[in-house]
């Protein structure tokens, strides 16, 4: 939006750290097991069954903090990548992150099923260093990479990595499921120990982006002006881009490559907060972690036992979404 | 915000993430062993404490489920292949059993509502829940499935304490496949047997390396060679169809036969020319009993269709 | 447009020499790809077979296997590449194509959506839901790219967007419908394997006609690359115009698909090729667009056969494979956003 009100809406975070708790509070609730609110409330005061406690507290609350830590991070990484490209249609997968980890997890669910456990996680992170680190070196000409170049060579290196996939997907025998799940997202399975596993990088990432929030308002603001204000452009667009892609990478470790999320949710938050990056980037954290729980939450609810992937939840209700929020504010170019 | 400020509070930040990280490490250990009041039993992600005799047992595959049933152990709760009932094979044995989920996404919900006192399943399907399995309910994990199916029976009747009646189990099998191949006539002169399956998008052509192939070889019957090897299966376009020629042709179709190549197959001109179509010997078979059972269950029932088929044709 | 100088005389003399040397790869590649597979016939055997079958295993193949195969490969290269030049015509712009602009995409959602929710609807009607389909997805992208300025970048990565959006439908079918939708996770692969003439026969009409009538249309493709005004000003009705030979580019782009799923970067790639060679003039680009196109994809799925043999690996891998990296060298000459 380049016609930013000026007005400021101050009660605008708060607001949406409310809802936040509220959504989470709302989504113990929900499940194979369906527990009111009442009941809900009992376990977290220690006043209810042994079984509803151990859903709650072994199930349920790790998976809400996963999805709402890995919501958080997509949708940061997609703030940042849609003003240091400077395009409104940018986001994670647009840099080769998903589409790399996206085929590292296939390879190593597929290819190598003897594979130690931890390799997953691990495989994933690499795989979206390697797509982005592919990307970011076709696109650098004559020791500049131009914001416009990234965004095209990633689609064209996303493009070959995905069709490998596919490559593997088809000769992969009967157990293709758990890694399409992958493939749209999910927080299934997510416990304590994921949730440890990446919160020190959230801990680390999630604040160390907001602190740069100046630099990123610097470089939305177009090549000539971030030059002229004395900034090396060259070297804070690469800590840009490294930390979007460490975002998106850590998130994808915990949830998969769930769609969609880390371009709307930098949109919601535009529309609410502005377009300073000092507001945008919490606002956008705080509506990508809705997104994510909400979206778990409402998979789990469908269908029980069944649990529908959060990625596909998110997809639907995003793209939808995405495409009349591109209508309504008509030319979001900036 | 100035840089003198930044590298402060940037530091601060790097020290929290690393005390994250370390206490991330300590929980990841795991506990120290306690002393075990069951059986001890060994399985592909370690050793798990079971009960003397389970009582409320879940299974998580359908191999597991054929097993339990078989060495007459009622599961609480088991899961479905995505979108199907419990094999119907089976029949009754499934009545009351609770379903809980899909074989790619058991409801840990439910598992944990049914207050399991053990978990059967394999490291191949859910070695990633590991973790989270064995802190609803001691959890054996066979290593994976298939052509394994027979250590697989052992593994579940060491854990729920009936191995004696899983060896019995094997025994008879055992001594039922060699029985017909004594009534076929013994080694040397049994007839040839080739294996299609069409599942959707795919033409599979069996190979050794599956759990119909180890059948196959316990009654000692020959393959074509194009079968004649140690992998699970070839994914084979119409054009290798000639290959596949035999003196015995047994097809099955997993899911909707719509979905797949079949049609394509039973009308082409190529099969119609295959020697064992043109003398009727090319015979379509139970997908439950054949590809998904995966048990001794199963098995005996193969064993069966067997008898039917080439005896009746000796 | 990615034009080189070349002397007008010399560029008339390859123009010449094109499209005899097109149309002799073209047939080389045509019996290359009835000779070789699981199975390989002598390129001899190959030409007596073709044309006087017989009841033999190898007859049996080429008559019922490869022939069909050939003639899917040869329809859906040319298809595409025609679509491609077309789309590059009348957006202007060097970086469109069929697959970019979210046709092939939304042309295989279609025919998801059909397989999973109209079981019973004769394959004749997978080229018209193919045809909404892309239409759809075309529009919305051309939509999403006005309404943010409308540059070739951003044309590409408003179809990034839809196609983003598109493949995560598709997943979503295939996920929350895995049994009826398997059987369609090959189609989406991008293959010719397995076609027989059973189900060619409703599609090819409408390949031969979209064809004819983006052949005999290239003149107005010619207007249209003008630019508005000029055309207008020649008295051309634009918006007819355009509307037209975009109909026919997205039918040839569905016809393509509902045979062999989303097939990327070809109909990208061959009209910079055919350009290259005789000029910009879509009266020549178009029909040797459609030649080079068809010799292709041709000779890319007999190399998909020998990749990893006896196993078929789908052509559409093959073809991203060639033209991921021409895309990323098209992507490297575009300089800052105009």
């Amino acid at each position: 939006m380049t016609l930013a009100k000026p007005r400021q809406r101050p009660a605008i975070l708060p607001l949406l750290t409310l809802l936040l708790a509220v959504l989470c509070v709302a989504a113990l609730g929900v499940g194979a097991i369906r527990l009111s609110p009442l009941e809900v409330l009992q376990v977290l005061t220690g006043l209810a069954d042994a079984t509803h406690t151990r859903i709650l507290y072994e199930l349920r609350l790790p998976r809400i903090c996963v999805g709402a830590l890995c919501g958080a991070m997509f949708a940061a990484s997609g703030a940042i990548l849609q003003g240091v490209v400077r395009n409104p249609l940018a986001s994670p997968d647009v840099v080769g992150v998903g589409a790399g980890a996206g085929l590292a997890v296939v390879v190593t669910l597929i290819l190598f099923p003897a594979a130690p456990l931890w390799a997953l996680p691990a495989g994933a992170f690499a795989g979206a260093g390697v797509g982005f680190a592919l990307v970011y070196l076709l696109a650098r000409r004559a020791g500049e990479v131009a914001p416009v170049r990234i965004a095209l060579i990633g689609i064209a290196v996303a493009a070959a990595l995905t069709s490998f996939q596919q490559l593997i997907l088809i000769r992969a025998p009967d157990d293709i499921g758990r890694a399409l799940s992958f493939l749209v997202g999910t927080v299934y399975g997510a416990d304590w120990e994921r949730l440890l596993r990446i919160l020190p990088w959230a801990a680390l990432l999630l604040p160390s982006s907001w602190l740069l929030w100046r630099r990123f308002d610097v470089l939305a603001l177009g090549d000539q002006l971030a030059r002229g204000l004395g900034m090396r452009l060259e070297f804070a667009r690469l800590v840009a881009l490294a930390l979007a892609v460490g975002l998106a990478g850590v998130a994808v470790t915990g949830a998969g490559v769930l769609g969609f999320v880390g371009l709307i949710a930098p949109h919601m938050a535009r529309l609410l907060a502005g377009p300073s990056f000092a507001r945008l980037l919490p606002a956008s954290m705080l509506l990508g972690a809705m997104l994510v729980v909400g979206a778990d939450a409402l998979g789990r609810g469908l269908v029980p036992p069944i649990e529908v992937p959060a990625g596909i939840v998110t997809t639907l209700i995003g793209a939808p979404y995405f495409l009349w929020l591109l209508r309504r504010t008509g030319g979001i170019r900036r | 915000m100035r840089r003198t400020l930044l590298k402060p509070i940037l530091s601060t930040q790097i020290l929290i993430a690393s005390c994250l990280a370390a206490l991330a490490f300590a929980l990841g250990q795991p506990a120290s062993a306690q002393s075990c009041t069951g059986r001890l039993v060994k399985h592909a992600m370690g050793t798990s404490c079971v009960p003397k005799v389970p009582k409320r047992v879940v299974v998580l595959d359908t191999g597991e489920l054929d097993s339990a049933l078989a060495l007459g152990v009622k599961p609480v709760g088991a899961v479905t292949p995505a979108g199907q009932p419990f094999q119907a094979y089976l029949g009754k044995l499934t009545e009351g059993i609770e379903v809980v989920g899909t074989i790619q996404q058991p409801s840990l919900e439910k598992i944990l509502a049914l207050r399991p006192d053990l978990i059967l399943t394999s490291k191949l399907r859910h070695g990633q829940l590991y973790d989270q399995l064995s802190r609803i309910a001691p959890t054996v994990m066979a290593e994976t499935v298939g052509v394994v199916w027979k250590e697989n029976l052992l593994l579940a009747g060491e854990a729920l304490g009936r191995s004696a009646q899983a060896k019995v189990l094997l025994a008879q099998y055992e001594r039922r496949a060699g029985q017909l191949r004594n009534r076929l006539g013994g080694r040397g002169r049994l007839p040839t047997v080739s294996i299609l399956r069409f599942t959707p998008g795919q033409i599979r052509s069996m190979n050794r390396a599956n759990y119909i192939g180890t059948i196959l070889a316990d009654v000692g019957l020959p393959r074509p060679a194009f079968q004649s090897k140690d992998t699970f299966a070839d994914y084979i376009s119409l054009e290798r169809l000639p290959d596949l020629d035999a003196d015995y042709l047994f097809y099955a179709t997993y899911g909707d036969p719509a979905q797949t190549d079949q049609a394509a197959v039973l009308s082409s001109p190529l099969w119609k020319g295959l020697k064992v179509v043109q003398k009727g010997r090319a015979i379509a078979v139970n997908d439950d009993v054949w590809f998904l059972a995966i048990g001794v269950l199963g098995a005996n029932q193969v064993l069966g269709d067997l008898e039917k088929y080439l005896l009746a044709g000796k | 447009m990615t034009m080189t100088a070349v002397l007008p005389s010399r560029r008339a003399r390859i123009a010449w020499l094109a499209f005899p040397l097109g149309l002799g790869l073209l047939l080389l590649a045509f019996l290359l790809s009835i000779s070789v597979g699981a199975k390989d016939i002598p390129l001899a055997e190959v030409w007596r077979l073709v044309f006087r079958p017989d009841a033999s295993t190898d007859g049996l193949i080429v008559q019922t296997l490869r022939l069909p195969r050939a003639v899917a490969a040869l329809a859906v290269g040319a298809s595409l590449a025609v679509s491609g030049a077309m789309l590059q015509g009348i957006t202007r712009n060097p970086l469109a194509g069929p697959g970019i602009l979210g046709v092939n995409a939304g042309a295989a959602l279609g025919i998801l959506v059909a397989v999973v929710f109209l079981p019973t609807l004769p394959t004749q009607a997978f080229v018209a839901v193919a045809f909404v389909g892309g239409l759809l997805a075309a529009g919305l992208v051309y939509a999403i790219a006005t309404s943010v300025g409308l540059t070739p970048v951003r044309l590409a990565l408003a179809g990034v967007a839809v196609g983003a959006l598109l493949a995560a439908l598709s997943n979503t079918l295939l996920t929350l419908f895995e049994e009826r939708a398997r059987g369609a996770l090959f189609i989406l692969a991008g293959s010719v394997a397995g076609r027989s003439w059973e189900s060619l026969e409703p599609v090819l009409p409408w390949v031969a006609a979209t064809l004819t009538l983006a052949l005999l249309s290239a003149h107005f493709v010619n207007l249209l690359t003008l630019g508005e005004d000029v055309a207008r000003g020649l008295g051309v009705r634009v918006g007819w115009v355009r509307a037209w030979t975009t109909a026919l580019a997205v039918l040839a782009a569905a016809a393509a698909t509902s045979i062999a799923g989303p097939i990327g970067f070809l109909g990208l790639m061959t009209p910079h090729l055919a350009r290259g060679l005789v000029g910009a003039d879509y009266r020549r680009v178009l029909p040797l667009s459609a030649v080079l196109g068809a010799a292709i994809l041709l000779l890319a799925d007999v190399g998909a056969r020998l990749v990893d043999k006896p196993l078929e690996t789908p052509v559409g891998v093959l073809i991203t494979a060639i033209g991921a990296p021409f895309f990323v060298y098209l992507a490297r000459r575009t300089g800052p956003e105009r």
